[in-house]
């Protein structure tokens, strides 16, 4: 019987750890989208007080191209919904996750009191 | 010895519980430990960078500056490559291109740009003191928390001592 047990807990632990580390690698990756979204911000902010007349470019490799003003706001602020959409899934995910590494540590913490009755009878 | 309950940041949801520090067990005071120290790691590191930036861009300043109307059509070395060099000459003195970020240069008078970067030194600037602040507040916790193990460490073993006396008292006792 406690065999079976043991197993059961090692691979509800395995399992745990695993949902950890997946947190753990969203909650970087969320991190990431955020200071993008504060950047992209900033140069928002910076077209909508230039002037029209202020040129802007765009570094492709290692070349600046010359850009319409207005496709690069546009553009930027077509980047910002995006940011802000994966932000939002992101924080879904890891709304999940947590709930779910929650529900694994109970049951592994059940596993380890019955294992610990096992033994002390 | 002051009570020290100090708020302790749960650093999963950001959401800030006050705990009594003196409650807990020595092993979770170790826990938190380490985790004030990683935060503490982490904002130095940051305030760091703010810093860095902040004199980026007064060296930037520094070289608009340096842009004045009597060096109109001096020979300047513009960089191909890190190690490769062609001479030019500066033909414009009026206006300068800024990195804006996400990959997008601006155009901007002399002015504009001075001005644009001042507001950027400011904004670095004020971001550089939230962090320092926020560092102060992790020492003290940092600090009291020490304390409070400290306490807790010799409690133990003076728990111990009395343990250990008692089972001598009751070896010697058994043994008479």
């Amino acid at each position: 019987m406690s065999a079976e047990q043991r197993k059961a807990l090692e691979a509800q632990t395995m399992a745990l750890q695993s949902v950890q580390s997946e947190i753990t690698t969203l909650v970087g990756n969320r991190q990431k989208l955020e200071s993008q979204l504060q950047e992209n911000e900033l140069v928002d902010k910076e077209f909508k007080i230039l002037n029209d007349s202020a040129r802007v470019y765009k570094m492709i490799g290692p070349v600046l191209v010359l850009q319409e003003k207005a496709e690069a706001g546009a553009n930027v602020e077509k980047r910002l919904e995006f940011i802000r959409d994966e932000i939002s899934r992101a924080d879904q995910r890891i709304e999940q996750l947590t709930k779910d590494q929650e529900k694994k540590s109970v049951e592994i913490f059940k596993l380890q009191m019955e294992l610990q009755g096992v033994n002390k009878v | 010895m002051s009570s020290a309950s100090t708020t302790a940041a749960n650093a999963n949801n950001g959401k800030t519980q006050t705990i009594n520090l003196e409650d807990l067990p020595l092993a979770q005071l170790q826990k938190i430990k380490a985790q004030l120290e990683e935060e503490l790691n982490g904002l130095t590191g940051a305030f760091s960078q703010m810093k860095q930036a902040q004199a980026a861009f007064r060296e930037c300043k520094g070289c608009i500056d340096a842009l004045t109307p009597e060096s109109l059509d001096k020979t300047i070395m513009i960089p191909l490559t890190n190690s490769l060099y062609v001479p030019g000459k500066l033909s414009n003195i009026e206006n300068v291109v800024v990195d804006v970020g996400t990959g997008y240069y601006v155009e901007k008078s002399k002015d504009d740009a001075i001005s644009y970067y001042d507001a950027k030194i400011e904004y670095v600037q004020n971001n550089a003191k939230t962090i320092q602040d926020t560092v102060e507040q992790k020492q003290a916790s940092y600090r009291g928390l020490l304390e409070i193990m400290q306490y807790k460490l010799t409690q133990q073993q003076q728990q111990q001592k009395q343990q250990q006396g008692a089972g001598k008292q009751a070896a010697t006792d058994s043994r008479a």
